[in-house]
């Protein structure tokens, strides 16, 4: 089988190894004998045949270049713009992670306010491996659709209480995570649509407050802005932060999908003085939060935990976490019915979440995904009569209606999403996130690069993806014959085989 | 607290090199910034010499660029590695015209063309040892993995 047409690299790189010197010495010559100009070549070459030297018999940390020397350069080279390339020509439409092209284009169609019709016929496979919603032969007219509306604290009936009218929300994204101008166009983007946004553990809703929309405070594991120096909770602090108007509601962050059982991670690139101050950190040094609240070991304390926010902050509170071990859940819930203190709701983050920056390893092997953990964590609500004393929200990849209509049919009563509205604001998926250096300048805080982040031109982005999200709902709505969302089921839905 | 002392020493160290690199970086600038100015404003002794290695006049533009070029990038920190390499390579073409058709001393000077490139030879060598790390094609090889 050995053609005549086979690259022997081992031999090229021989072969270059020794006509350095050669050609060298032969410019060397030339120099002299024909014209001066050659010795351009012998100066290069000279410097080359050292380098290439340097690479087989000095350096030792690459086996590659003791090996093959100057040559196998190429390969680093080639390897460095990689990504580019498979991303510019050679991944096809539907084969990328986390989100696919046709995906991340129909974010991007939505955000630009462009018809999203396709052609021809969808490019998934049809071979059983995917959730499908059922759609009812008796499709509804829109005038016949209920306008979606959801109001946290009614169990409790909070005088403070808060209604979602819409069936999703903007996800977490700290500010340090993201950049002011993402932050910035997120919060304007919620403010024009009136949908409440996430703050992310991220301490101080400095940037968001400015664009005055309905925020949702998150509470990380490490409480960056209402915590005392040891990382317990500080009341004062967060009964000051409630007392803010556009804080309408508390979220306890238990765990996340991307990295459950792992705290925050910060790393150092990203902490300029004021993100230091926001969270009140030191600089020069990777911040990792805690893996769990100080308050929280077990699950009476962490029950506890929710009853003492609640208190404190006056206004519904929630709880989010990334589902694992179905007896700890079990616990947890029984434990809620036991003391008869409730979160306002939970929200589900699936395994598949997304994050500024994780392991590797967390990312990849740890937590149930989000559609193996919605009808579990429902079904124990249900089992233990809670159900109807809480709401369930969802988070996971759910970037479009069709994904979150599939998660309320599971159980969930709101989807949240985060990679969904980073889309829209123009996230390209260069998964550079951890390193400051995000090219269309969302996970970075360096101003050269935000300079490309239009605050009001991307969070007119962000408001056409709203709307045409919202559309989208009742389109499919209709489709299912449904006239709410609650009326959804789990029988409205084809499992995979 | 140790990682942050570390990190203290790191950037005081980074500081100090960045100083001292400037003491090769103005001595190369003001020698080859001197030549660049004779090569392209067509000074006597550089035509001569350029007669001497047949390659008047289109050769002394190119070489006079070049040096103007290699001044520019070595008063720029970030790029003085590349004007470093540059300069060597200059430099080692001076010293290939100076054992050919040049000889030592030019137009009964002194061998001051020699101690000049030899001056400018050796801070290009100690500049890019400084700057090794962002030397082209090797400066990974010095890089220290940022996750250490
Ligand atoms: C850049 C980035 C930053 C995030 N920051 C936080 C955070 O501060 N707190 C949190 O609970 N989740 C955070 N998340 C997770 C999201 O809120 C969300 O739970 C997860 O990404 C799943 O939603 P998605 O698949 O729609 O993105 C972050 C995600 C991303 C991509």
């Amino acid at each position: 089988m050995d053609s005549q047409l086979t690259v022997n690299l081992g031999k090229i790189a021989k072969f270059t190894n020794a006509s350095l010197p050669i050609l060298t010495l032969s410019f060397l010559v030339a120099g002299y004998q024909y014209s001066f100009y050659f010795h351009f070549l012998t100066v290069a070459f000279f410097l080359l045949t050292l380098i290439n030297f340097f690479y087989r018999h000095v350096q030792s940390t690459h086996s590659l270049l003791t090996n093959f020397g100057l040559i196998a350069q190429g390969r680093y080279l080639i390897e460095s713009i990689g990504p580019e390339l498979r991303q510019y020509l050679f991944t096809n439409d539907v084969e990328e992670e986390p989100f696919n092209r046709t995906e991340r284009s129909e974010v991007y169609r939505k955000a630009k306010g462009l018809d999203a019709t396709s052609a021809f016929g969808s490019q998934l496979q049809f071979d059983g491996s995917e959730y499908k919603l059922r759609h009812s032969l008796y499709p509804l007219d829109k005038e016949a659709l209920q306008k979606f509306n959801l109001h946290f604290g009614e169990e409790r009936s909070l005088k403070t209480g808060f209604t979602l009218t819409r069936p999703f929300l903007i996800s977490a994204m700290s500010y340090g995570a993201l950049g002011n101008h993402a932050v910035r166009a997120l919060a304007r983007g919620a403010k024009k649509t009136g949908l409440p946004m996430n703050t992310g553990e991220g301490g101080y809703p400095k940037y968001h407050l400015m664009e005055n929309c309905d925020l949702i405070f998150q509470m990380g594991t490490a409480k960056f802005g209402v915590r005392h120096e040891d990382g317990s909770l500080d009341p004062h602090k967060l009964e000051n932060l409630s007392k803010l108007p556009q804080v309408k509601m508390i979220e306890i962050k238990l765990s996340q999908g991307a990295k459950p059982g792992k705290g925050g991670l910060l790393p150092k690139e990203k902490i300029t003085e004021e993100i230091s101050q926001l969270r009140g950190v030191p600089m020069g040094q990777d911040v990792v939060s805690p893996p769990h609240h100080l308050e929280c070991t077990d699950a009476e304390s962490t029950v506890k935990f929710i009853a003492r926010v609640q208190e404190i902050s006056g206004l519904p509170v929630g709880i989010k976490l990334c589902f694992g071990r179905e007896s700890e859940f079990f616990h947890l819930v029984e434990k809620m019915k036991q003391l008869s203190i409730h979160p306002d709701y939970i929200s589900i983050d699936g395994a598949e979440g997304g994050t500024g920056a994780a392991p590797k390893s967390f990312m990849d092997d740890l937590g149930v995904p989000l559609f193996q953990a919605l009808p579990k964590v429902h079904k124990i609500l249900q089992d233990l009569g809670l159900r109807n004393k809480l709401k369930l929200l969802a988070a996971g990849k759910l970037i479009n209606a069709g994904s979150q209509l599939m998660a309320l049919s599971l159980g969930a009563q709101a989807c949240y999403t985060a990679r969904g509205f980073m889309l829209a604001l123009g996230c390209i998926q260069a998964m550079q996130c951890n390193k400051n250096t995000c090219p269309v300048g969302i996970t970075t805080h360096n101003s050269h690069l935000q300079k490309g982040l239009g605050i009001e031109n991307k969070s007119e982005r962000v408001k056409n993806y709203i709307l045409g999200l919202e559309d989208d709902h009742y389109e499919l709505l209709s489709a299912l014959g449904k006239r709410t969302f609650s009326d959804l089921k789990e029988s409205d839905l084809l499992f995979p085989l | 607290m140790i990682k942050s002392y570390q990190k203290e020493k790191a950037t005081m160290k980074t500081k100090y090199k960045n100083l001292i690199a400037w003491i090769p970086q103005l001595m190369i600038a003001f020698i080859l910034g001197g030549a660049a100015y004779g090569k392209l404003s067509s000074q006597a002794t550089d035509v001569f010499i350029f007669q001497k290695l047949q390659m008047e006049p289109a050769g002394r533009f190119l070489i006079g660029t070049l040096e103007a070029l290699t001044v520019f990038l070595i008063l720029i920190p970030r790029l003085s590695a590349l004007g470093a390499s540059l300069a060597i390579a200059i430099m080692l073409g001076a010293l290939l015209a100076h054992l050919g058709p040049l000889g030592f001393e030019v137009q009964g000077d002194g061998g001051k063309h020699i101690v000049m490139l030899g001056l400018v030879l050796i801070s290009s060598l100690i500049l890019a040892w400084i700057r090794r790390s962002s030397l082209p094609l090797i400066g990974r090889l010095f890089r220290r993995s940022h996750l250490e």
